[in-house]
C-alpha cells in the first residue's frame, strides 16, 4: 500500500483525481499552471517514494523532456526576439520559453504518471474495471499471474536442454535460435495447460451468470467529501484554467503572467493527496475509519 | 452475438481509420490542445474493440490462447528488455493474429502493452502502444482470413512493416501532442532521432518471425483442432 491516507481512499475518487491531475496538466503550457502542476506532482512523488526514487523517475524523463524542449525551441522561428541566427535556422527567446514550458508539461505529466502507478495499483485497476469489463479484467489478471509462470516454465525448459544438449554458443545468432525454441515450447506447454484452467472454470460455473465481484473498498463519508470537494475543483479549474490557458500567448512576445484564482483552485486540486490528511486531525473515538486502524495504544503494548 | 456487439465491430475499422485521420488533422489546423485531444481519441479508439470482445461471450477455453499469447509477449518484453536487437512481442501479436483472427490480434496486442506497462510503468503512452500494437494484431488477422500470409518471407515483411508502423504511428503521435510547433524540421528531426530504434526493432521482429512463421501456425491449428472447435 502506497504511503499516505490518499492511497486508502475508494479507487474512483484516486482514479478521478489523477485524470483531473493529467487532463488538466495536458491541457496547458500557461507557464504558473505548469510550475504548480510540476511542483505538485515532484512534492506528491517525493512524499510517496522519498528523494531517491524521485531522481531515477526524473532521470528517466529527462532525455524524452530535453527532445521535446529542444524541438520546440530550435525549429521554431516565430518569435520576435531572435537569440542565434544560422543559416535558415533561428532560435528565438519566446521559441525558448515555450520549450521550457513544453517540456515542463511533459514533465509534470509523466511524474502524475509515476505517482498513478504508485497508487493505482493493479487490483484496484480490475476493481475500478472488472464491473464494466469483466472478461477483459479476468484476462488481465490471468495474464499477469501466466507472466511468472512462463518465466518458471522457461528456466526449467531452459535447465533441461541445457542438461540434455550441453554446452551451446553464446553467440547472438545462438541466443536467437534458443529464445526462438524456448518461446515455441512455451507456447505449446502453455495452451495445453491453459485449456485445463479453462476446463477448471467452466466446471466451476464461469459464463453461467453476471459475475459478481468481493468489493475491497467502501464508500464511507469521507468519499463523499473528498469526490464532492474534487468535482467542485475540477469544474472551477475547467473555468479559470481553460480561460487563461487560452488568453495566454508565447508569440510573437511571451505575453505577461497575471495573476488569477485559478492558481489557487489548481493547486487546491492537485493538493488532494496532502489536504485528505487533514482527516488525522478528526478525533479517533468518533468512529474514524482511519483512527480506528492506525491507533493502536503504543504504550500499553509496551508495557505488556 | 448482440447487437451492440455487432455495432462495435462495424466500429472498429472506422476507428482505425479516424484516430490517425483526426491525429493529422489536428496538426494540420494547428487547433490547440494536441496533447489532451488525441490522448482522449487514443483511449476512445480502444472502447470498440474492448467493448466489442467483452459483448461477444467467449467460452472460457476461447480466451485462453489470447491470455497465454499475451503473457508470453510481456515474459518476452521483460526477459528481452536488456537486448534490444530482440523483440519478440510484434513477433507474437502478428502470429496470433494471423492464425486467431483480427480481434483476438488486436486483444493480444492492446492487452501485452497494457500488462507490460504494469512493470515498465503505465505513461500517456499507454492508450498509444495499445492501439499500435493492437493494430498490428488486427491487421495481421485481416490478412491471415485473406489466406495473404502464407510464405515464410511474406511474414517476415508484414511483421518489419507493422513494427515500423509501430513505430511510426507513435513517432507522430510525439510530434502532434508536443512538438507541433517545431514544424516539418522538427517532425523531420523526431522521425530522424526514431530512425533506428524502429529500423532495429524492424529487422529483430523478422529475425524471430522467420524461424516461427511455420512452425507456430502448427501448433496453433493443432491446438484449435483438438480443443476449439
Amino acid at each position: 500500500m502506497a504511503k499516505g491516507l490518499f492511497a486508502t481512499y475508494h479507487p474512483a475518487v484516486c482514479m478521478l483525481f489523477f485524470l483531473a491531475a493529467i487532463g488538466f496538466g495536458f491541457s496547458t503550457q500557461h507557464p504558473a499552471y505548469v510550475a504548480l502542476s510540476c511542483s505538485m506532482s515532484g512534492a506528491y512523488l517525493v512524499y510517496l517514494r522519498g528523494w531517491r526514487p524521485f531522481l531515477r523517475t526524473m532521470g528517466m524523463c529527462v532525455p524524452l523532456v530535453v527532445f521535446v524542449g529542444l524541438l520546440n525551441s530550435l525549429f521554431n522561428a516565430a518569435g520576435a526576439t531572435v537569440l542565434w541566427q544560422w543559416g535558415p535556422f533561428s532560435v528565438c527567446a519566446e521559441g525558448l520559453c515555450y520549450g521550457v514550458a513544453m517540456g515542463g508539461m511533459l514533465a509534470a505529466v509523466l511524474l502524475w504518471f509515476a505517482c498513478y502507478n504508485e497508487v493505482m495499483t493493479e487490483d484496484k485497476f480490475t476493481y475500478l474495471f472488472g464491473r464494466r469489463l469483466p472478461t477483459v479484467s479476468l484476462m488481465v489478471t490471468m495474464v499477469s499471474r501466466w507472466i511468472p509462470r512462463m518465466v518458471s516454465r522457461g528456466r526449467s525448459v531452459h535447465d533441461s536442454q541445457e542438461a540434455l544438449i550441453g554446452g551451446y554458443d553464446r553467440s547472438k545468432r545462438g541466443m536467437l535460435r534458443r529464445g526462438v525454441r524456448m518461446a515455441t515450447v512455451l507456447v505449446g506447454l502453455g495452451m495445453e495447460d491453459s485449456i485445463q484452467t479453462a476446463d477448471s472454470m467452466s466446471a466451476r460455473g464461469y459464463g453461467a451468470t453476471i459475475r459478481t465481484s468481493y468489493a475491497r473498498f467502501r464508500w464511507h463519508a469521507r468519499e463523499c467529501v473528498v469526490m464532492g470537494v474534487l468535482v467542485v475543483l475540477i469544474a472551477a479549474n475547467a473555468v479559470l484554467l481553460v480561460a487563461d490557458a487560452g488568453a495566454f500567448t508565447y508569440y510573437p512576445r511571451v505575453a505577461a503572467v497575471e495573476p488569477s484564482w485559478g492558481y489557487a483552485t489548481y493547486a487546491l486540486m492537485l493538493g488532494t493527496p496532502f489536504w485528505v490528511e487533514l482527516e488525522r486531525l478528526r478525533v479517533p473515538w468518533r468512529g474514524s475509519s482511519y483512527g480506528k486502524q492506525s491507533c493502536t495504544r503504543v504504550g500499553a503494548h509496551g508495557r505488556e | 452475438m448482440g447487437r451492440l456487439a455487432r455495432v462495435m465491430r462495424i466500429a472498429q475499422p472506422v476507428v482505425l481509420v479516424a484516430l490517425p485521420a483526426i491525429m493529422l488533422l489536428w496538426a494540420w489546423l494547428k487547433l490547440p490542445g494536441a496533447a489532451l485531444v488525441t490522448s482522449v481519441c487514443a483511449c476512445a479508439a480502444l472502447v470498440p474493440f474492448f467493448v466489442g470482445f467483452e459483448k461477444s461471450r467467449r467460452r472460457a477455453r476461447d480466451l485462453m490462447p489470447i491470455v497465454v499469447l499475451t503473457a508470453l509477449a510481456v515474459a518476452g518484453r521483460l526477459v528481452f528488455a536488456p537486448v534490444p536487437a530482440i523483440k519478440p512481442i510484434i513477433a507474437i501479436v502478428v502470429m496470433g493474429g494471423l492464425c486467431f483472427g483480427r480481434e483476438d490480434g488486436f486483444m493480444i496486442g492492446a492487452l501485452a502493452m497494457l500488462v507490460s506497462n504494469i512493470f515498465f510503468g503505465q505513461g500517456p503512452w499507454t492508450p498509444w502502444q495499445m492501439f499500435s500494437m493492437g493494430l498490428a494484431g488486427y491487421l495481421a488477422g485481416v490478412m491471415g482470413s485473406h489466406g495473404r500470409l502464407s510464405r515464410r518471407w511474406s511474414i517476415a515483411a508484414f511483421g518489419a512493416a507493422m513494427a515500423l508502423l509501430y513505430g511510426f504511428i507513435l513517432d507522430t503521435w510525439t510530434i502532434v501532442g508536443f512538438a507541433s510547433s517545431a514544424g516539418a524540421a522538427g517532425a523531420l528531426a523526431t522521425y530522424a532521432a526514431g530512425l533506428a530504434t524502429n529500423v532495429a526493432s524492424a529487422i529483430g521482429t523478422v529475425a524471430f518471425l522467420v524461424p516461427i512463421a511455420h512452425s507456430w501456425p502448427r501448433v496453433f491449428g493443432r491446438i484449435k483442432e483438438r480443443y476449439l472447435t
